[in-house]
């Protein structure tokens, strides 16, 4: 039986495939409106942001967990 | 092994699948696959004007400029934008003509337009577009494509006035506003000419109280009124610019227009004249450039590069304008760059 993962990494983990999901509707979203298109823009940005600044976080704690 | 609870669970997860698919369909405007979006804008520039690789789809012909902006202070008290702190700020930007023919005579009919690059203290930009027009012909995304389509060239070289007049019949507000831009006489060169953002924004002040803005760029040089017939030189009114900055810098005053709650945001529409002005300082244009790769070729004045202090109204033109620059800007960007019709060390070499 593998260990589950902690609560916070599940919840992080779903979080972000929300939050990787909606990058992508807003991206195509964005490319194609033009009555919308600066609104999306300034969602998508931070979005992504925060997306890689998690993203990043989540390789570190895994490599973090790998040496140990 | 198939058990009945597997395959629903195999089944939720084709449901999920299925739901995010076809969202991402219908964000991608697939299920309207008519509709007018940022690409088809752009391919009707080129359809219209025919393909003119590495120059901007609008307002192909022009010049770059480069001078500073020194604020009075006076604009503080609309925005905490720091252009309007007192002091100097460098700027660069682009004299052009309206139009999407990098190659266009000079002419008594095209729009002029000057745009502007603001570089501030804190690493900010401000960018604007401006027109010498007093209001816009259209005012939305929509009115600009039906305009496009019906103002294009016939083989004879002139619209046709039948889809002029169906244009002018399906937009009125095209017609109101087209009789105002007649009613207010161009300006014989560019450095005379004053630019209005046509486009309305909202100044942020330093208490966070919102005030509707338009903006213009006032001549200092005197109003003269063009020639009723262009001169035989493709590049007259660029010619006498790079002419006129010879002699020294050209000026103008930034002048914010306040705009009363109720005022529109439509372009078409122009506000009461006694609305409050703030001349916030005074631009000076020192030099102009042949368009090349270290200077304002490959800018794009997105109208929504704003520093804080200003922000978008709910104009429509606006982030319309945002995304269509974005494809022009993304299709020049990778061209092969064909020099422009101007070149300002040689005058005369008109188009």
């Amino acid at each position: 039986m593998l260990r589950p993962f902690p609560l916070l990494s599940r919840v992080l983990h779903w979080v972000m495939a929300a939050m990787v999901l909606a990058m992508l509707l807003i991206g195509i979203a964005m490319v194609g409106s033009l009555t919308d298109y600066h609104r999306l823009v300034t969602i998508h940005r931070p979005l992504g942001i925060l997306v890689l600044v998690l993203v990043a976080d989540l390789l570190s704690s895994k490599l973090r967990a790998m040496i140990r | 092994m198939l058990t009945l609870p597997s395959l629903l669970r195999l089944a939720s997860i084709g449901g999920v699948l299925l739901i995010v698919a076809a969202s991402f369909a219908w964000a991608a405007g697939w299920l309207a696959p008519g509709r007018l979006d940022q690409a088809r804008m752009i391919d009707t520039f080129e359809y219209v004007n025919g393909l003119h690789p590495g120059f901007r789809r609008n307002h192909a012909k022009g010049v770059c400029f480069t001078g500073w902006f020194d604020s009075n202070g006076a604009g503080a008290q609309i925005s905490h934008a720091p252009v309007f702190q007192l002091g100097r700020v460098p700027v660069f930007g682009r004299f052009a003509l309206g139009g999407g023919m990098p190659a266009m005579p000079d002419g008594p009919q095209a729009v002029r337009s000057m745009a502007v690059n603001f570089t501030l203290p804190d690493g900010e930009l401000w960018r604007t577009g401006m027109n010498d027009i007093p209001v816009f012909p259209v005012k939305d995304a929509q009115g600009f494509h039906d305009q496009l389509l019906a103002t294009k060239p016939d083989a004879a070289g002139k619209p046709n006035p039948a889809r002029v007049a169906a244009f002018l019949a399906a937009h009125p507000e095209a017609a109101r506003a087209i009789a105002l831009i007649k009613g207010v006489p161009f300006s014989s060169g560019f450095a005379n000419a004053t630019y209005n953002s046509l486009v309305t924004f909202r100044a942020i002040d330093s208490d966070g109280k919102r005030t509707l803005m338009r903006w213009s760029m006032r001549a200092d040089d005197a109003f003269e009124p063009e020639p009723a017939k262009a001169p035989a030189d493709k590049n007259y009114l660029f010619d006498a610019l790079a002419a006129r900055l010879a002699r020294g810098p050209a000026q103008w005053h930034l002048v914010l227009i306040i705009g009363q709650t109720g005022d529109p945001t439509d372009a078409t529409l122009p506000w009461p004249a006694d609305r409050q002005a703030i001349d916030a300082g005074r631009l000076t244009i020192e030099t102009v450039q042949t368009e090349a790769a270290d200077n304002c070729r490959d800018i794009n004045f997105d109208p929504l590069v704003l520093p804080a202090g200003i922000e978008p109204s709910d104009d429509a033109l606006l982030s319309a304008r945002s995304a269509a620059y974005a494809v022009s800007f993304t299709r020049r960007a990778g061209e092969k760059k064909t020099p422009s019709a101007v070149q300002i060390d040689k005058p005369g070499n008109g188009g």
